[in-house]
């Protein structure tokens, strides 16, 4: 959006106006001083603070000693706002307007005057959902961006702590903030992610998500290779690992980089609950992530085609849970799979209590229900149940287990437990090849990409943690 | 390469077991010699009860050699002979005289019967008699006499020979000591001595103090 702005004060309130016309919002506050000084404010209701208009630019203005004054000594002399500016450039001075500030123009200056006057209602500051600890600091990101930024400067106290700003998005014009330690991460990551930010050109960021699926690595993987936290401790922590953020308007998730799969075996409480119980639970997670993605597939490779290897009455047993059930394993046990995630996906968009509610009831009463009608077996009841729940102990790997499960299950009932090892071993080059940002994805997990870092398949002591910056430039101090 | 992935599944569509068959598990077999060849008397576990009741059927199959035994059983089970469950196999005494050289060499060499399988010779009645005897504490005989065997032998009243160990024995031509089976006054079946097997034949029978 571009206008020419001219001397008289008159032709740009009309040119502005019919730009915004329509648009019910767009408020014009024509003011004249005692001495005869001419001025026009503009603003957006609802998106700045009226208090700061009307006490620190419309009293001044209406106080003003001079007939005539020029852009500068608006800004400079009059204007009792810590942020303002003569913008000379009308697409600054648009993409600041459209986003809370307001523009004051005077009578014989084509220059428009742009004063910081943000103040629409955001969400208040509160713990993510999605990543609750025990224990731990509670502040959650918000959709409004410097507050976001607020909270890494707040805990990365260090001036090599960099904040560099770029726009995205045709339509929305989105502020998108790269983050990194300087001298902590290294430049060529920093250059890499700004690289690819350069080449995007979208239409529209309304999300961190926009982006992060343009800019990540092997975009068909399963695997997130991309991290995102609604947590700043985890951000600043990552930063502090030597990676790099990406902080989005208007999202609360913030987008890290790069990603490795260690990552997704962390949780925010490991790093402030004692170092026995986060070793356990980092094992939980490991073993949780293995049972979730084989245990389906194990069971219908035992049931289909490797009976001789459960012991007699395990066998008696499913066989007699199997009789009178009308359908077969594979077909129960993918059933109940969608059916599982059906009820997940339900309990995710139902508010509240109604949704935990909703998969108490739906899990407990179908699955009971199906069992004594004879519908399933109870077996195929109890092999989904346990790879749900274990799948729930991860939630950063959500989507590559829900789809492998199912992927693993198909080989095993086809090709029994060749066909399960086959996939396992698949799922495994898979990972090998992947990477984030020119950092293989399995760093830290096989030996021959392991570097001196205390915090792998279980975190060492705070004491013992020398340097957690594995990702860190070795000349770092 | 979409149209390669798409053909590969549907070719391994049909081998997902959406058939979902599920054979009768074999728990014990009694073999016997025969002027024919041999004759076999095969417990099999029926699960056919909604309220997980399992039931022993028995199936009984001819032929001239051990192969052909196990074919006529697998026909009259429409190709479902499912050996991979059966724990103990009872000789019966004619086919102990015969010889169990054979017969050890034909169930190691089977794909489907465990190396843990125990072999105990029928004494004073014939196999498929005991076989068939009411168990205590169990509904399967066949399942019952193995969980004997297993107690005896963990306990050291038994020497433990799982078939590997038989098999070997006889390779090399070794005196073996199988259990004896035989049946109680009161109808059960219970272990008491040995047959003494030499060059694979029955050569005598040692009480449990011998």
């Amino acid at each position: 959006m571009s206008i020419e702005f001219t001397n008289s004060l008159d032709q740009n309130i009309a040119v502005l106006q019919a730009q915004f016309a329509g648009d019910n919002t767009f408020v014009t506050r024509e003011t004249r001083s005692p001495a005869g000084l001419r001025c026009a404010v503009f603003f957006f209701d609802g998106m700045v603070n009226a208090l700061a208009i009307n006490q620190s630019i419309i009293r001044p203005l209406m106080g003003a000693a001079y007939a005539k004054l020029s852009a500068d000594a608006l800004a400079q002399s009059v204007i009792e706002i810590n942020d303002s500016r003569v913008e000379p450039d009308s697409e600054r001075m648009f993409a600041s307007f459209l986003y809370g500030d307001t523009v004051i123009l005077t009578e014989g200056d084509s220059r428009p005057v742009v004063v910081n006057t943000k103040g629409f209602s955001t969400r208040s500051t509160s713990e993510p959902e999605g990543e609750k600890v025990l224990r731990g600091p509670r502040e959650g990101f918000t959709e409004l961006f410097m507050s976001n930024l607020s909270m890494l400067r707040r805990r990365l106290n260090d001036p090599r702590l960099k904040f560099t700003f770029s726009r995205l998005g045709t339509r929305t014009n989105t502020v998108v903030c790269l983050c990194y330690l300087d001298g902590v991460a290294d430049q060529a990551l920093v250059q890499t992610v700004q690289n690819r930010l350069a080449r995007l050109n979208p239409d529209s960021v309304l999300d961190s998500n926009y982006i992060a699926e343009r800019i990540r690595d092997n975009r068909r993987s399963p695997f997130p290779t991309l991290g995102a936290t609604e947590r700043p401790d985890v951000a600043a922590a990552r930063l502090l690992e030597g990676r790099v953020a990406l902080v989005v308007d208007g999202s609360p998730v913030v987008l890290t980089a790069p990603c490795i799969l260690q990552e997704c075996f962390q949780s925010n409480d490991d790093y402030y609950i004692s170092v026995e119980q986060a070793g356990l639970s980092r094992l939980l997670r490991y073993a949780a992530f293995l049972l979730t993605l084989t245990v389906p597939a194990l069971y219908l490779a035992c049931v289909l085609h490797h009976q001789e290897l459960l012991p007699t009455r395990l066998l008696l047993a499913l066989s007699a849970a199997q009789r009178g059930t009308p359908l077969p394993p594979v077909s129960e046990i993918f059933l109940l799979l969608i059916v599982f995630e059906l009820l997940k996906e339900a309990g995710t968009r139902t508010p509240g209590v109604i949704g935990q509610t909703m998969s108490i009831v739906g899990g407990l009463v179908l699955g009971q229900a199906a069992v004594q009608a004879r519908f399933i077996s109870a077996p195929a009841v109890i092999i989904v149940a346990v790879a749900g729940v274990t799948g729930l102990a991860l939630p950063k790997l959500q989507s590559a287990t829900t789809v492998l499960r199912f992927a693993l299950a198909a080989a095993a009932a086809a090709l029994g437990l060749y066909g399960m090892v086959f996939g396992l071993s698949l799922i495994l080059l898979h990972l090998c090849a992947l990477d984030s940002c020119q950092t293989p994805y399995l760093l830290n997990l096989l030996p021959r990409v392991r570097t001196h870092n205390e915090d792998s398949y279980l975190r060492a002591p705070w004491f013992r943690m020398r340097r957690n910056r594995f990702l860190a430039r070795k000349e770092d101090p | 390469m979409k149209r390669i992935t798409a053909w590969m599944l549907l070719c391994i569509l049909p081998l997902s077991g959406c058939s979902a068959e599920s054979p009768l598990p074999v728990s014990a077999a009694a073999l016997s010699r025969t002027a024919e060849g041999y004759a076999m008397t095969a417990e099999l576990i029926r699960q056919d009860s909604l309220d997980g009741d399992a039931a022993p059927v028995y199936l009984t199959a001819e032929g001239e050699s051990l192969s052909a035994l196990f074919e006529d059983a697998d026909r009259k089970l429409g190709g479902h002979f499912y050996f991979s469950h059966a724990e103990t196999v009872l000789i019966d005494l004619t086919l102990a005289q015969d010889g169990i050289t054979e017969l050890a060499a034909y169930l190691a060499a089977r794909t489907d019967a465990r190396l843990t399988l125990r072999l105990v010779v029928a004494r004073g009645a014939p196999a498929e008699a005991l076989l068939q005897l009411d168990a205590l504490g169990e509904s399967i005989p066949g399942v019952a006499l193995y969980e004997l065997l297993q107690g005896l032998a963990r306990r050291g009243d038994l020497p433990d020979l799982p078939l590997y160990k038989v098999h070997n024995a006889l390779q090399q031509e070794e005196r073996l000591l199988l259990p004896c089976l035989y049946q109680t006054e009161d109808g059960h079946a219970a272990a008491e001595g040995f047959a003494v097997f030499e060059q694979g034949k029955l050569a005598g029978f040692l009480s449990q103090e011998e």
